[in-house]
């Protein structure tokens, strides 16, 4: 019996670890793809994916809208937000020296999460839907359904994100921009133009991970600063600039995270995405899975 | 004669390319060896194996009888074997002057840095760039970025010197002052290693020439003999001019 | 062979040009100009240090020793930052490290000069596993590791309760003396910071340092040891920030995880300082975090709860507008309008 018992606490903790490590594998998208195509620095892709969030929840709050059809709604909108951040920040600093632009964005962090504190004031907050406290039952194992939502949707967007990249033309032009900025502006592609689509994308891609994180995190204006952390520690888990790898990288901190936590403790949680973040670049600074770019 | 440094049987791989595919070379002591060969020969890398900084992927590297395979670089340096590169690199934002007080602190006390002063003026009165102390690096011209880096490693203190294209983009003017400083420095009892393209150059000074193509050596030995070798004319002018 | 063509069609005497360093005529009156204005600053700043201390105004005391503090901080990051060219925002941790070990010494019965000794020794040593780590990194990679690091050491600050009482924190008694205390004692701390960065600045690891900030692998040709120099620099600086720590933990009499290893409130700071101030002269640094202190506690006075969004507004602004601080617009400035080989030498 105890055998089963230690078995079935490991399952349930790796099964739950993965489902949330699918939205992280989602927030790591969006990175991952503006530092491959722009090699740009986005130290306030925590703060975007908190915005998300408080769309979100205004949304179910105010009108009642499910945080799953939020995700949904929150892109167009993130999307040209996201374009008219880089046209008005971004861009005057896209090819200068790392840190001018890691104090860019953390400027930018700041004036995002000091807005949401001075909007919706430190409180803590969080959704409550129908089905928050429903759990799957199979067997013996139990699974929280809004977990489970929300990684069948996180899924979904990243494909979906694949299958934009690889099958239109503007993702035909993103991805050539990533191999080789100056070849492919002698091709004849508009690079500021894609720059602009990518950074758009990210962060309709961080706003929808953002609505699909409600049901797993409090929300609060400093959730921005952890969040970008980790989706740090996806991007770099998964090499640099590497969507594949990002995705991978997502699953693996969040099945770490969630092992981590039931067999360290709760409290180290977050030290062990770090710790691996420091030890990848250390010694495999390209990556997990290698040099692959977007 | 005394050896200096030997490499033997280097080989480099970079991913599927095989840059060095077992190349052995033994220079004496105060000799001139001169590297020739066209363009992706492996001369580059073979230099990069022995200034240290860079591990064969297979053989040995040994200079002044330690085996210096895989050292990093300022160890290399500090024993006595110093480098130029072959596109010059300044350190941009220092003077002249401080650029070459870095190599002089190679082989000085953490607060020698009257001596380190000193030691630089030198180096830079003899490439002949004394004129230009003051001045900010990243401003020099061309040929006196070259200079800059021969003053540099120089004051390191040096045993034995690698050139990396010294001379090339030289006018003839400046290659013909180039050659006699090497030939002072010779004098003096420095052991030279150069990479060069300038001919006329190579073919006047060296004692021995060692000739790579694609990766392997052709064919070593005096200057004359090499200049007459068949593989070396087909290898440089083609089928054409070989056999005549 | 091959390249015998290229010489023979070339000119033999061609001669060069007038080599750019022959226009330096204005470099004395220039030289002289300096002179004159680095003394009215000195004489300047020599106010400026006394009067807090002689003044009864807590708050005049408790602004300058915020002041000094982080014009030291500034000063250290300036080591790393500045010479080195190793942008590093995790600086906190030492910092962190320094106030950690000076409240626990004190709170445990030791002296108050052997807390402050501890504390700089803390923050020295740490920085030694940590340079060693992220000194492997370039560029943006390294960046990212020194953040990763401070973040580390921040949760370790947390989770380790049993030493560190974790979130809740450590209060200590008020300081004997007060905020003028505070600020003699930054004062002090200051003087050793400018006091390190003109040694280091002066003596062969200035020198390396600078090299590694322009091209590494050129420098390690010439004999520099760079992780060897850049370790050496990473730890004094630390240990300076470990002092900083410690003054600022007996300053406030409260120390938190969240406080003492902020990102934002630490590392950003003293960073900022030395690149507002530009890493080129002695006075660059604290000018910087003189500042970023005045603007911070302007803004915290007149907007309230505002400041926050504010100073990232600000941060933003800068950035975008005096991309290379405020020193390297003023040498561009003297570059535009002297027409000089530049201002390599500072």
């Amino acid at each position: 019996m105890g055998k089963l018992q230690a078995t079935l606490v490991f399952t349930e903790a790796l099964i739950n670890g993965v489902l949330v490590g699918g939205v992280y594998a989602l927030v790591g998208t969006g990175m991952a793809l503006v530092f491959g195509v722009m090699r740009f620095i986005n130290l306030c892709h925590g703060e975007l994916v908190m915005v998300g969030m408080y769309l979100g929840w205004g949304l179910f709050t105010v009108a009642g809208v499910d945080p799953c059809l939020s995700a949904l709604i929150c892109l167009p909108p993130l999307f040209w937000a996201g374009r008219g951040l880089y046209r008005l920040v971004v861009r005057p600093l896209e090819r200068s020296r790392e840190q001018s632009q890691v104090l860019l964005t953390l400027g930018l962090g700041l004036v995002l999460s000091n807005a949401a504190l001075l909007i919706f004031s430190g409180d803590y907050l969080a959704v409550y839907t129908a089905y928050s406290d429903l759990v799957l039952k199979a067997g013996p194992l139990r699974v929280s359904v809004p977990y489970l939502l929300a990684f069948a949707l996180a899924c979904v967007f990243t494909l979906g994100v694949w299958a934009w990249l690889f099958l239109t033309a503007a993702g035909r032009s993103i991805r050539a921009t990533a191999q080789h900025r100056e070849a492919a502006l002698a091709a004849g592609i508009d690079t500021g133009r894609v720059s602009s689509l990518t950074f758009g994308l990210g962060t309709a891609l961080a706003g929808a991970a953002g609505c699909l994180l409600l049901p797993v995190y409090y929300l609060h204006p400093g959730i921005g600063g952890l969040l970008t952390g980790k989706a740090f520690v996806v991007v770099v888990l998964g090499g640099m600039g590497s969507c594949v790898g990002a995705a991978l990288g997502g699953l693996l901190l969040g099945a770490a995270e969630s092992l981590g936590a039931v067999y360290l403790s709760a409290a180290w949680k977050d030290a062990i995405g770090l710790l691996a973040f420091l030890l990848v670049l250390v010694l495999r600074p390209s990556g997990l899975v290698g040099r692959s770019r977007v | 004669m005394r050896r200096v440094l030997e490499g033997r049987e280097l080989h480099k791989s970079y991913g599927a390319v095989q840059a060095l595919k077992g190349v052995s070379l033994r220079v004496a002591q105060g000799e001139v060896v001169g590297i020739i060969g066209p363009n992706g020969a492996g001369k580059s890398t073979l230099l990069a194996l022995l200034a240290g900084g860079t591990r064969p992927t297979r053989g040995r590297v040994t200079f002044l009888g330690s085996d210096i395979t895989g050292w990093p670089a300022h160890r290399v340096c500090r024993l006595g074997l110093a480098r130029t590169f072959q596109y010059p690199r300044p350190l941009a934002s220092l003077s002249v002057l401080e650029n070459v007080m870095v190599g002089a602190f190679a082989r000085l006390g953490p607060l020698a840095v009257r001596q380190a002063r000193e030691a630089a003026h030198a180096c830079l009165q003899r490439v002949g760039l004394a004129d230009a102390a003051g001045a900010t690096a990243g401003e020099l011209c061309a040929a006196d970025r070259k200079r800059l880096e021969l003053a540099r490693a120089l004051a390191t203190g040096p045993r034995l010197l690698l050139l990396d294209e010294l001379m090339a983009g030289l006018t003839p003017r400046e290659v013909k002052d180039a050659m006699g400083l090497l030939l002072e420095l010779r004098q003096d009892g420095l052991t030279l290693v150069l990479v060069e393209h300038v001919m006329e150059a190579v073919m006047a000074m060296c004692d021995r020439l060692v000739v790579l193509d694609s990766g392997c050596k052709l064919c070593e030995g005096p200057p004359a003999r090499v200049g007459r070798d068949q593989a070396v004319i087909r290898t440089y002018l083609g089928e054409a001019y070989a056999g005549g | 062979m091959g390249e015998r063509e290229r010489g023979v069609g070339a000119h033999p005497a061609a001669r060069r040009g007038p080599p750019p360093w022959t226009a330096m005529t204005g470099r004395r009156a220039g030289a002289l100009a300096s002179k004159a204005l680095g003394a009215a600053g000195l004489a300047l700043g020599a106010a400026l240090a006394v009067l807090p201390l002689v003044s009864p105004s807590p708050y005049l005391s408790h602004l300058f020793a915020t002041f000094w503090l982080w014009a030291a901080m500034s000063q250290a990051w300036n080591l790393v930052g500045g010479y080195a060219g190793q942008f590093s925002l995790g600086h906190a941790a030492f910092f962190g490290a320094g106030a950690y070990a000076a409240a626990l010494a004190w709170t445990n019965g030791l002296g108050a000069a052997a807390g402050t000794a501890l504390a700089g020794l803390a923050g020295a040593v740490l920085a030694l596993p940590v340079g060693w780590l992220c000194f492997r990194l370039r560029g943006a990679y390294f960046v990212l590791s020194t953040l990763a690091a401070a973040e580390v050491v921040r949760l370790c600050a947390l989770n380790l309760r049993g030493i560190t009482g974790g979130a809740v924190g450590i209060l200590l008694p008020p300081l004997s003396g007060g905020q003028r205390a505070a600020c003699a004692l930054g004062l002090a701390l200051f003087g050793l910071a400018t006091l390190t960065s003109a040694l280091v600045r002066g003596a062969r690891l200035g020198y390396r340092l600078r090299a590694l900030r322009e091209d590494e692998d050129a420098a390690e040709a010439a004999g520099v040891p760079a992780l060897k120099s850049k370790l050496w620099a990473l730890s004094l600086s630390g240990g300076l920030c470990g002092l900083a720590g410690a003054l600022f933990c007996a300053q406030t009499s409260y120390i938190d995880p969240g406080s003492v290893f902020s990102l934002a409130d630490v590392s950003i700071p003293a960073a900022l300082g030395a690149l507002l101030g530009g890493w080129g002269a002695l006075w660059g640094p604290p000018a910087g975090a003189g500042g970023v202190v005045l603007v911070a506690e302007a803004m915290r006075v007149l907007l309230g709860r505002a400041h926050g969004l504010a100073y990232g507004l600000l941060l933003v602004l800068t950035v975008l507008l005096v991309p290379q601080g405020f020193c390297g617009l003023l040498a561009a400035r003297r570059r535009a309008a002297g027409g000089e080989a530049g201002a390599g030498r500072p």
